[in-house]
């Protein structure tokens, strides 16, 4: 019982470990909004909330009308914007305003079969809602028509995003494409954050940092140095991973074959460069706070925080990203943006990688005038003092 | 005489409020071994970190061979060795790796790269370790001693303008001190490298030193050349002048 009270003092004295504690639940709490937002794009969705639905009557017979119109005042009688017109050119509707638009072709009499094409007009700030509605609204009629023994009816669902038109499939496809370059992208900032913390937190481990900061070297030199250093074993865990994919993906790599299909040398280039950037912005945030800690173990739970942050993006994408430069220029955005770029073009992540880099010499411009103050020899002192006033005064 | 280090009134008060010198004022000159003795906590080692750079004086200034450490640390530390109070060392490197290291970086900021090779060499006999110590071996594997020394060695053999040794002794066995000893008396006089080093030994301060500072609390108390404080306090040695002083001012330390 002792020695259990003389490790839990050990352990709850050291800041970065309480910060490993209060960190998970400040993560996901901070990712609440997004979940809510998820869960009622999801509820407005399945209500069909706030959605102009055109029933479009393209050669159909004249029973199939019939069915038809009284299917809609059901919907609408339901609370449903429902309007039914005589129209096979569904792009013009949705341009007109409708968010859905439903073009039947066919019989939908008893024996005969019919083709359904959904076409929903998608928002990347509503994408919860425009990846849900496709199944929500065919699976509506699909159960009208079931309801009423009718035809055989075969549907098709697209998404109208940004000008251009996608297959559902597309859509979720590329949109699985975007999620994976998203977060695979942790494989290289949670090494590169570690390893440049480490790297500090070596330095004062092995009670070298006095030594190394009183050489005439330039502290530039030292934050670039060790960020390098950083980012290229960052690099090579990221490679091996790949490898490693690769080969659990098995012979023909997967993964490869469709990134391929939506991104070419140019998105794959802008990627390379948006990773970069992002991992070099978290190497000297997470050296930064790594300047606090006394261990290495210590400065690499913290440098945590410099990488949490961009679980955020695929969240936001999740939930809805709104389309705007303001966005993309923040940090941690890049990859997203890049990942986006077949179906926004190539234009935001150009600049979101841009913003990103300087982000990244911001970040080093931080990390290095904090390595010209004293607090680089007394960080981990200020810290404990700070803590121990904040007790104090609790 | 050339003045190497010049300290003016040097206050320091460190972030939590605690005041570490208070006011204090020294010349140590080219050539000198100057050493610095106090109890602990006396702001030996805070004055040594604010000579070489580390720390920012709170008032007060420090010109080392006519730089202004405050505003000029980067020209400042080409001229100074620091090897501070607790020895460290990489423990992925050899000792040789390390030297090279230190040497090169020491050396390449002033433009003498052409030395590197001759000093690094030079280093490594200073050390007195073995080859198959400082090349086979890496520094996670060094004793206390031996990591010291690597340490020590360096900081002459770059031959700086000034090299600051924070308890260079400490923990060493009675022969490795022996020799440090005499490798900072003989060695950096010979070379004309100025030395400042703090310790807690009264015995080797006084076969060492040229002049002696005794700070405590803060305060410079006494300066002298050893032979002139045993004798202003008609003492026995520089130990006992030393018991005297504190005895005489109150032993506590006034923090
Ligand atoms: N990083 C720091 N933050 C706050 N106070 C400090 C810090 N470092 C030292 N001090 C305080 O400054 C005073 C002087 O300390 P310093 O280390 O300079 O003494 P010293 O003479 O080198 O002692 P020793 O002989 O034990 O090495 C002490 O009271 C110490 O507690
Ligand atoms: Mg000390």
């Amino acid at each position: 019982m002792r020695l259990l009270g003389k490790e839990l003092r050990t352990l709850f004295r050291e800041p970065m470990v309480v910060l490993t504690i209060i960190m998970p639940f400040i993560v996901y709490s901070s990712m609440a909004p997004f979940y809510g937002s998820l869960a009622e794009q999801t509820r407005e969705a399945q209500r069909l909330e706030g959605v102009n639905v055109a029933l479009s009557l393209c050669r159909v017979d004249d029973a199939t009308r019939l069915l038809v119109s009284a299917m809609g005042s059901h919907l609408a009688s339901g609370g449903v914007n429902v309007t039914i017109v005589d129209s096979c050119s569904a792009l013009e509707l949705l341009r007109k305003g409708y968010n859905v638009v439903l073009v039947l072709n066919g019989s939908l009499m008893p024996g005969r079969s019919a083709s359904m094409a959904v076409y929903v007009k998608g928002s990347l700030g509503r994408f919860a809602k425009t990846l849900a509605l496709p199944s929500v609204v065919s699976g509506h009629f699909s159960r009208l028509i079931a309801e009423r023994q009718g035809a055989r009816v075969n549907t098709t669902s697209y998404i109208y995003l940004n000008g251009r038109l996608y297959s559902f499939p597309e859509l979720n496809s590329l949109f699985g494409s975007v999620m994976m370059l998203s977060y695979s992208s942790f494989f290289i900032l949670f090494p590169a954050a570690s390893m440049g913390a480490a790297l500090i937190g070596a330095e004062r481990e092995e009670r070298m940092f006095e030594v190394l900061l009183s050489l005439p070297i330039r502290r530039r030199s030292i934050a670039f140095s060790k960020a390098a250093a950083a980012v290229i074993v960052a690099l090579l865990t990221t490679a091996s991973a790949m490898a490693g994919i690769y080969v659990v993906t098995g012979h023909a790599g997967i993964m490869e074959l469709k990134l391929s299909r939506y991104y070419g040398p140019g998105e794959l280039g802008l990627y390379a460069a948006a990773l970069v950037s992002e991992a070099l912005f978290v190497v000297m945030l997470a050296m930064t706070v790594g300047l606090f800690a006394t261990t290495i173990r210590g400065a690499q739970s913290a440098a945590v925080i410099a990488v949490l942050p961009a679980i955020i993006p695929p969240m936001s994408l999740m939930a809805g990203l709104p389309l705007s430069y303001k966005t993309a220029l923040l940090p941690y955005m890049a990859i997203l943006y890049t990942g986006l770029s077949p179906i926004i073009g190539r234009g935001y992540a150009a600049a979101s990688t841009a913003a990103q880099f300087i982000e990244a010499l911001a970040a080093a411009a931080l990390f290095i005038k904090v390595l010209e103050s004293e607090t680089a020899v007394t960080g981990p002192e200020t810290l404990r003092r700070l803590l121990a006033r904040l007790r104090r005064r609790r | 005489m050339d003045v190497i280090v010049s300290v003016k009134e040097l206050v320091k008060t460190y972030p939590g409020g605690t005041v570490a010198l208070r006011g204090v004022s020294l010349k140590v000159y080219r050539g000198e071994v100057y050493g610095l003795v106090g109890p602990n906590g006396a702001g030996k080692t805070t004055a040594f970190r604010i000579i070489a750079t580390l720390l920012k004086p709170t008032r007060g200034s420090v010109v080392v061979d006519g730089v202004d450490v405050v505003s000029d640390p980067l020209e400042a530390r080409k001229r100074i060795a620091y090897v501070p109070e607790e020895v460290g060392g990489y423990r992925r490197l050899t000792g040789l790796e390390y030297i090279r290291f230190i040497v090169s970086s020491f050396l390449s900021a002033s433009g003498r790269e052409e030395l590197v090779d001759s000093v690094v060499e030079e280093a490594a006999e200073l050390t007195g370790l073995s080859m198959s110590v400082l090349s086979g071996k890496r520094m996670g594997e060094y004793s206390k001693g031996m990591k010291r020394r690597v340490q020590v060695a360096w900081a002459l053999a770059v031959k700086p303008r000034l090299a600051i040794l924070d308890e260079p002794t400490t923990g060493l066995d009675v022969e490795a001190s022996y020799e440090l000893r005499e490798l900072i008396r003989d060695y950096a006089r010979s070379r004309g490298v100025t030395v400042m080093l703090s310790s807690h030994n009264m015995f080797e301060v006084e076969t060492v030193c040229d002049r002696v500072g005794l700070i405590r609390g803060g305060v410079l108390m006494e300066e002298g050349r050893p032979a002139e404080i045993v004798e202003r306090f008609n003492a026995r040695s520089l130990e006992d002048a030393y018991m005297r002083i504190l005895a005489s001012r109150g032993r506590s330390s006034p923090q």
